[in-house]
Parts: C-alpha cells; structure tokens; sequence
C-alpha cells in the first residue's frame, strides 16, 4: 500500500506503558515483528493507577513508545502489543493507533549485526 | 484446566488532544480535562522553539521549556474538553501555548468488566429493539 508519491501508507502506534515495560516490548517488536522505526520517552500520567494508588491529583511514570508502520503491518502489531503489553489488565496502559499523512520507509542492512 | 480464551477488546470514536504548553501549566490543563469528564492525562517534557524568537523582548516571559499533555477523549467529549482545555490554559494568548486534536483509528486500555457486560446488554437490546 503506497501513496500518490510511492511512500508507503502508515500508521502511528503510541503505546503509554508503566515504567520499565517499554524496553523489553521494543526488544520483543524487534525480534519477532522486525520493527525498527520506534522510539521511547518517559513521562507522567494521571489517571485510574494514580487515583486508585495515591489518591486524586497524583502521577505515576510512564514509557511512551512511538511506533510507525506501514498500514498493512498496523493491525498485527497492535495485536501483538496488546497481548504481549497486557493492556487489557488494570494499570497495564494505553494502545493507540492514529493514521499517518505520509512515512518513510526505514529498513536497516540485512548484514547488520546485534551488538 | 480450561484456557482463558484472549480477546482483543477496542475503543472507536475516540481522539487523541495533544496541547502543548510552557513548563508548570501542565497540571491545570489535566485538572480542566478531568473536570469536563475525560478519564486523565500524560504528560512530558519538551523543549519550543518558534514564538519566543518572534516576540523578540517579549519574548523573555515565554518559557522555552514546554509541557506536552496527551488525552485520550471519546469523539463526543472532544469539542467540550478542547474548550475547557483553551478557556483554562488561556491559549487564546500568544506564546501561551497551542492544541491539537487528532482522530484515532483505535485505542485500547483496561475497561472494567461491568462496562463491558453494559455495552454487550445494550447491543443486545438494540439488535431486539431494531427487530
């Protein structure tokens, strides 16, 4: 699925994960999805886990995790997160999933080594 | 001993509000949020470039570091949330701030199991009801 450009159609999944899960959930989107075009950042959230924790007004940390996919790629990938992530459980997050006006495409050498 | 069969539970109709604003106005605009009804906010640190070259001295009283808050709404809180959201960050003045909303796809979080049982009663009703 590409555009009037030749760009493929995208799709931009942002997961808001508890702190500490977001690195192992890269890890496991690399490995078995091959996805590399993500990235992560901290922030604070203010919600159910803040509330039913600590009483109105408070936050807890957060992990975003900003994936771009191409959309025929989307839908499994949001799958995947959202079993591997939990996000069906109580304090497990937030799985969002918004359309893309265009994408790059990012893929790395095959004879790329781990370090 | 029987498998728990995994289902995959998702919200529509929802947006996403992204407002950006000057470091320490985050708290606000979550508490205006939650007052108008949405469930709570993210927010993290950014940096802003742009308005306070502009102002050029005036520039000064804008704080380059930011606050960006994330909410998640339905798409029929949206327009009363964005609202409160302006009204209460006074983005109408420059170098306040700014907000955006975009529409999601889809979304999924926790919903509670009463919740879900509710919808599915409804459904049911409407299926009967349309009959």
């Amino acid at each position: 699925m590409t555009d009037e450009n030749g760009f493929p159609r995208g799709m931009l999944i942002t997961c808001i994960l508890p702190k500490g899960a977001a690195i192992p959930l890269m890890k496991k989107l690399r490995e078995e999805k091959g996805i590399t075009a993500m990235s992560f950042h901290h922030a604070r959230g203010a919600g159910r886990s803040g509330r039913s924790r600590h009483g109105l007004g408070h936050y807890v940390e957060n992990h975003i995790i900003n994936i771009a996919v191409s959309a025929d790629q989307a839908e499994d990938v949001f799958e995947f997160i959202y079993f591997e992530a939990r996000i069906g459980e109580d304090h497990n997050g937030l799985l969002l999933m918004e359309k893309l006006g265009m994408l790059t495409p990012y893929t790395l050498p095959e004879e790329l080594k781990d370090e | 001993m029987m498998e728990e069969e995994k289902e995959l539970l998702v919200l529509t109709d929802v947006s996403l509000i992204t407002c950006i604003v000057q470091r320490g106005l985050a708290d606000a605009v979550v508490t205006a949020a939650t007052e108008a009804g949405a469930q709570g906010g993210t927010v993290y640190f950014a940096r802003g470039y742009g308005i306070r070259e502009r102002l050029g001295t005036l520039g000064v009283a804008i704080e380059a570091e930011k606050e960006v808050v994330l909410i998640v709404v339905s798409d029929e809180q949206a327009d009363l949330v964005f609202e409160r959201i302006y009204l209460s960050a006074k983005l109408s003045t420059p170098g306040m701030g700014m907000m955006f909303v975009s529409r999601l796809e889809k979304a999924a979080t926790y919903i509670p199991k009463e919740v879900i049982a509710n919808i599915r009663t409804q459904g049911r009703k409407e299926r009967v009801d349309d009959r």
